[in-house]
């Protein structure tokens, strides 16, 4: 972290304590805290209210039973150790491992590493880092969670490389598009409810980064655009990709299925009529009637 | 991680009744405070404490829940539902309900106004942040929380936490010098 960044921590604090700041750069820069001082009252809440939630709280607290434990939990640590057959993943971890000890750190380096930009030396094990933690999260919730989480890093990175008045790589948009495009993916693996509630979420979170990137855009006249243009195609992309989904779920299951082929066609009505298109429901007219790898939840 | 924290924790995965309800009356208002200063509406700020604790109990009911920084927890469910309220209204900031808005202090109603389209400018400006940059600036300058505590909030190292504060205030200013310095004096 540069000396900038402890100054203005410093300087903050010391703002906010009312002390005097000495240095002028830094007195305009805290001076814009100013104006979020209206901020500072809050309306008291409504105490019936407030009273009534607590109710609520408590008395759902009581209905919640704690998950049963087994009194006898099955012995299987050995299992992963000895067994024959060693994960894709067990290896991966090996590798980090000794990358990690070859950037001449271990955890120390792994921690730094997550503050670091693109331009940094330790940057690749940040995309490192965050390939084994998507690659050891199994549930697909929690890996769209985390491939948004990611998506948001990389808008962070954009932001950042943009303030330093660095140009943004291409490499970290396609990233971005990369996260994009995989938790629209790993979505089809999702039930019903829990797929309108990540579109939804989905939709509403790249409707605020597209503003976000909107804006990197107007304070960055020296930034050369692609990156900029492909973050921002991806993000539209993907809202209009969500906003699909809610209208209709099973249409976008099979658009975004995992293994679909390329080449497959756009729309489903858009496939060749081979005599075989038995509609199975909404969305599905005109499909060749094959159930492809990825469409294996169209049907909940 | 204070004492009393880790006790609140223990108490609550046996979802033991005090420690829920210590949890809830140490740490609602906090969070009603920061949701009402990110939405400006008491009411859904009401609601959305009440729904982080919710899924606080969802998470422990599934025997889930923090390991440990439970504010932090808190904070971070609390933001994301600001976060998704936010989104969810088309045009958030263009009509404020100034009853709601208004200050303590104000009786004279052109300073409630004033004070309500000064709450409002404060909270577009935080808005057009990033995420992460908008949750460093609340979390400091609003809610005393310390470096370390938002780094818990955010998962992220402290040096992460000053560089999101360094740009964050960047930001304000630049927004500020581009988008609302022609309109100062205006009324």
């Amino acid at each position: 972290m540069s000396k900038i960044e402890d100054r203005i921590d410093q300087a903050v604090s010391d703002y906010r304590a009312g002390k005097p700041i000495k240095d002028p750069d830094l007195q305009s820069l805290l001076e814009t805290m100013d104006m979020l001082n209206p901020l500072e009252d809050v309306p008291s809440p409504d105490l019936v209210r407030a009273q009534q939630l607590r109710q609520a709280f408590l008395k759902r607290a009581k209905e919640t039973l704690p998950v049963s434990q087994p009194k006898l939990k099955r012995h299987k640590g050995w299992i992963n150790i000895f067994k024959k057959e060693r994960s894709p993943m067990f290896t991966f971890a090996r590798i980090l491992i000794v990358l990690a000890i070859a950037f001449g750190g271990t955890t120390a380096t792994a921690f730094a590493a997550q503050d670091s930009l693109p331009s940094e030396a330790l940057y690749p094990i940040k995309t490192l880092m965050e390939d084994v933690r998507l690659a050891f999260t199994s549930d697909p919730e929690a890996e769209v969670e985390l491939l948004l989480q990611f998506s948001d890093e990389r808008m962070e990175e954009i932001a950042a490389l943009i303030d330093k008045g660095l140009p943004v790589p291409d490499a970290v948009a396609t990233q971005l598009q990369t996260h994009l495009h995989s938790a629209l993916q790993e979505c089809t693996q999702l039930d019903d409810a829990a797929l309108l509630q990540v579109m939804e979420q989905i939709r509403t979170r790249t409707q605020e980064q597209l503003k976000v990137l909107e804006k990197l855009g107007e304070g960055s006249s020296n930034q050369p655009e692609d990156a900029l243009q492909l973050a921002t195609q991806a993000m539209n992309n993907t809202r209009v990709t969500a906003e699909g989904a809610l209208d209709d779920p099973i249409t976008f299951r099979l658009h975004q299925g995992k293994n679909r082929s390329p080449d497959a066609p756009e729309y489903p009505d858009m496939l060749p009529a081979d005599g075989t298109g038995d509609s199975q429901g909404p969305g599905n007219k005109g499909s060749n009637g094959k159930k492809g790898p990825g469409d294996q939840d169209a049907t909940p | 991680m204070a004492f009393k924290e880790v006790q609140w924790l223990e108490g609550a995965r046996r979802l033991d009744e005090s420690a829920l309800a210590a949890i809830y009356d140490s740490l609602s208002p906090e969070l009603y405070a920061y949701a009402c200063r990110l939405v400006g509406d008491t009411e859904t700020a009401e609601d959305i404490v009440s729904e982080t604790f919710f899924r606080f109990l969802r998470a422990l009911g599934a025997g889930g829940g923090p390991k440990d920084h439970l504010r932090a927890y808190l904070y971070r469910i609390a933001h994301n539902l600001a976060v998704d309220h936010h989104r969810r209204r088309d045009e958030p900031l263009e009509n404020p309900d100034l009853d709601v808005q208004r200050s303590p202090s104000a009786e004279n109603p052109d300073e409630v106004v004033e004070h309500s389209l000064a709450q409002t400018q404060a909270r577009e400006v935080l808005w057009r942040l990033t995420h992460k940059q908008r949750q460093v600036i609340m979390l400091k300058f609003f809610q005393g929380l310390s470096n370390e505590e938002i780094a818990a909030v955010l998962e992220k190292p402290v040096g992460a936490v000053k560089s999101l504060q360094h740009r964050g205030l960047k930001s304000m200013r630049r927004i500020l010098e581009n988008d609302f310095a022609s309109t100062e004096g205006s009324p």
